[in-house]
């Protein structure tokens, strides 16, 4: 299962939303093979990561943004990247 | 009677959030006495955004009307919303 994290601030700004509906449309492409999670920016999980901007994606535990938002198009490149690392 | 404007606040702010914190400090000394502002971030928000139905910050409630939401507003845009709110 690929596991992606966003990192948004509570409460969450348009920024962060958007990129977890983005987040959340990219993963509807790959059904029960990507999880989408989303994380408080300032949280232990946050830490984890350093997270220092919002707001901040993580794919398997790598930081692939940070402050940026991503198109769907990119989150989908990403998983499909891991997906086949994963095979 | 004083008119209270709430205004929201992720946690980390980004810079719209930022941005309205400090229009918030700068509306409560210009309008002293006349308006009670109170500044609701992060964790301690959460309650007053449900309550609100929100969807994300940075927000201005003006006695429990939503009139910002998402965008740090112009100075004309909150004076406007203050106008509208009685003030």
């Amino acid at each position: 299962m690929i596991q992606v994290k966003i990192f948004g601030t509570t409460p969450p700004c348009a920024r962060c939303k958007e990129m977890e509906r983005r987040a959340q449309k990219a993963a509807a492409g790959y059904p029960d093979r990507v999880e989408v999670a989303k994380f408080d920016a300032l949280s232990e999980e946050g830490d984890r990561y350093g997270v220092m901007l919002t707001p901040t994606v993580v794919i398997n535990d790598r930081v692939v943004a940070a402050g940026k938002l991503l198109s769907e198009e990119e989150i989908a490149k990403y998983i499909a990247k891991e997906l086949e690392a994963a095979s | 009677m004083k008119l209270r404007m709430e205004v929201f606040s992720g946690d980390p702010p980004c810079p719209g959030c930022t941005a309205i914190l400090a229009l918030a400090d700068e509306y409560a000394r210009k309008y002293k006495g006349k308006l009670e502002v109170i500044k609701l971030v992060g964790q301690e928000a959460v309650p007053k955004f449900e309550e609100y139905k929100l969807s994300c910050v940075p927000a201005v409630v003006i006695n429990e009307k939503i009139r910002i939401e998402g965008i740090c507003p112009s100075r004309t845009t909150l004076d406007n919303a203050l106008r509208e709110g009685g003030l």
